[in-house]
C-alpha cells in the first residue's frame, strides 16, 4: 500500500461518479423522488433525524408536490454531474449535492416504509469534499475511512456480543428462509431455487456460511489498527455484498462507495511528478 | 499518543473534532437506547435470534391473470416500494387505519418528553391511509406497465415442511383496485 492512487481530485471524481451511477440505477428502478408518484404512506420509525425531516415539512414541498419532486431530482442530477466535472472544486455545489443526497436517502427510506442502509454511504461521504485544504481533507477522508470500517465492525459487534445470534445454530437457515420463501414458491424453475433448497435442507452448511459472513464483517476491525491491510479489506465488503445478493436477496452495491476510502490516498497531487507534501501517505498512520 | 486519529483531529481541526465527538456520542446514545440518529447508524440488521416469522406473504395479480413477479434482487428499490408499503398498509388496516408504529412512538415520547415537539410533526394525516390503494395502482402503472388496469392483492399462508422448505397452505384475497 505504498503507492497512492487517490488525491482529492480523483477521490471527488470517483465519489461523485459513483453517485451518478447510483442515480442512474435509481432511475432505472423507478425510485427517484418524482418517480415515486407522490407516495402517501411513510415510516418515521424511531430515528430522530427522520422526525426532524417531517418536522421541517420537507415532504410537503419536495415529495407531495409533483413539481417540487421534479425540481429536487434535477438538483440532485445537476449537482452530482457538476461535481464530477469540477472535481468538487466549488464548496457550494458540494454542499447542495451532499444535502440533496442526505434528503434523498431519508425520503426513500421513509416512503418505502423500511430503513435500508444501502444509501448510507452517499448520505455522508459527499460532505467530506466541503474541505478543500489538502491537510484537512486528508484528515477528514481518513475519518470517512473509519466510518466505512465502523459500518461493518458495528454489525459484527451486534451479532457477536449484543444480539449474540452468531452462536445460534439455525440462524443461517432462518435468514435464507425469511428472504427466499416467496422466491422459492413463485420461481420453482429458477436455477437458484435448488441452491436455496440445498442450503435450507443443510443447516450446518448454512450456519457455516452465516458465521463466515459475520467474521468477514468482523475482519474490518483490523483496519482500525493498521492501514497495511486495506488492499485486502477493500474486497471484504465487495465479497460480503455479493454473497448477500444471492442468498439474502438484498442489493447493497450503493454502500460500496465507502470502499473508495480504503484506496491508498495521498494528500498532495502527484501530477507534477514530485513527491506529495503535507501529511504522509495513509499507510503510515494508525488509529 | 499523537498518532491517534482523535488526537490528530484535536490538534489539526477543532471543528471536525467536535463533529466527531458528536457523532461518537450519537452512536453511543443509539446503542444505549436503540434509537438511532442518522447518520450515526446502528448496524443491527439480523441480530435477533429465533425462528422465522414469515408465515405469509403478499402477492399481486395484474389484470386478473398475471402474477406480479419482481424477483430480481437488483430490482429491490422498486419491489420494496410496492411490497414494503403494501405490508405497512396491511398492518395499518389491522390497526384501524393508523400508523402501526404510532403506539410505540408515543410510548417513546413519554419516556423522552423533550421529543414532544417533534412528535407533533409525525404520523399520517387523515387521508393518507385511504389514498394508499389508488397510489399503489398509479405507481405500478408508472413503474411496471401502463397497461395495468386492475390489481388484486392477496395473502398466501405458508408453512415449512419436514425438510424446512416452504409450502403454500391457502390464499386469501385482500384488496381489489381498479
Amino acid at each position: 500500500m505504498n503507492k497512492a492512487v487517490l488525491d482529492r481530485e480523483k477521490a471527488a471524481r470517483l465519489t461523485f461518479g459513483f453517485a451518478f451511477l447510483v442515480l442512474a440505477y435509481r432511475w432505472f428502478t423507478h425510485s427517484l423522488v418524482y418517480q415515486l408518484q407522490q407516495p402517501v404512506l411513510y415510516e418515521s420509525g424511531f430515528d430522530y433525524t427522520y422526525w426532524v425531516y417531517h418536522f421541517i415539512r420537507f415532504p410537503e414541498v419536495f415529495v407531495d408536490n409533483k413539481w417540487g419532486a421534479r425540481i429536487f431530482d434535477i438538483v440532485l442530477l445537476i449537482s452530482t454531474g457538476y461535481n464530477i466535472i469540477t472535481a468538487a472544486a466549488n464548496r457550494m455545489s458540494v454542499l447542495i449535492c451532499a444535502v440533496a443526497w442526505t434528503f434523498y436517502g431519508i425520503t426513500y427510506n421513509s416512503y418505502v416504509c423500511h430503513f435500508t442502509y444501502a444509501i448510507s454511504g452517499l448520505m455522508l461521504l459527499p460532505y467530506v469534499f466541503l474541505v478543500k485544504k489538502k491537510e484537512n481533507f486528508s484528515l477528514i477522508w481518513e475519518g470517512a475511512r473509519y466510518f466505512c470500517l465502523y459500518v461493518y465492525a458495528d454489525a459484527f459487534i451486534h451479532k457477536a456480543f449484543i444480539g449474540r445470534n452468531l452462536y445460534y445454530f439455525p440462524m443461517g437457515v432462518e435468514i435464507i428462509k425469511t428472504n427466499q420463501a416467496q422466491f422459492l414458491l413463485q420461481n420453482p424453475r429458477s436455477i437458484l431455487s435448488p441452491v436455496y433448497s440445498f442450503f435450507i435442507t443443510h443447516p450446518g452448511l448454512s450456519y457455516a456460511g452465516f458465521v463466515w459472513m459475520v467474521l468477514l464483517q468482523g475482519s474490518m476491525i483490523i483496519g482500525f489498527f493498521t492501514k497495511k491491510w486495506d488492499k485486502f479489506l477493500f474486497w471484504v465488503p465487495v465479497l460480503f455484498h455479493a454473497i448477500n445478493y444471492f442468498f439474502v436477496d438484498v442489493f447493497f452495491f450503493e454502500l460500496l462507495v465507502l470502499n473508495l476510502t480504503l484506496l491508498p490516498f495521498q494528500a498532495g497531487s502527484n501530477r507534477s511528478g514530485r513527491p506529495a507534501t503535507g501529511p504522509s501517505t495513509y499507510s503510515r498512520h494508525t488509529a | 499518543m499523537r498518532k491517534l486519529y482523535l488526537v490528530r483531529c484535536f490538534y489539526n481541526n477543532k471543528i471536525f473534532f467536535a463533529l466527531l465527538i458528536i457523532f461518537i456520542a450519537a452512536v453511543c446514545y443509539g446503542h444505549k437506547t436503540n434509537l438511532p440518529i442518522t447518520p450515526a447508524f446502528i448496524s443491527n440488521v439480523y441480530i435477533l435470534k429465533g425462528d422465522t416469522k414469515k408465515d405469509s406473504f403478499l402477492f399481486i395479480t395484474v389484470n386478473g391473470t398475471t402474477l406480479l413477479n419482481l424477483h430480481h434482487t437488483f430490482d429491490e428499490p422498486r419491489r420494496m416500494m410496492i411490497y414494503s408499503t403494501l405490508e405497512t398498509y396491511r398492518q395499518a388496516a389491522l390497526n384501524g387505519g393508523t400508523d402501526p408504529e404510532l403506539a410505540l412512538i408515543d410510548r417513546t415520547v413519554k419516556k423522552h418528553p423533550f421529543l414532544h415537539g417533534l412528535r407533533q410533526a409525525i404520523g399520517w394525516k387523515a387521508g393518507n391511509y385511504d389514498h394508499y390503494l389508488p397510489w399503489l395502482l398509479k405507481y405500478i402503472r408508472a413503474s411496471v406497465s401502463d397497461s395495468v388496469k386492475r390489481l388484486d392483492v392477496g395473502v398466501a399462508y405458508i408453512h415449512y415442511n419436514d425438510r424446512n422448505l416452504p409450502v403454500t397452505d391457502s390464499t386469501k384475497p385482500l384488496y381489489h383496485i381498479e
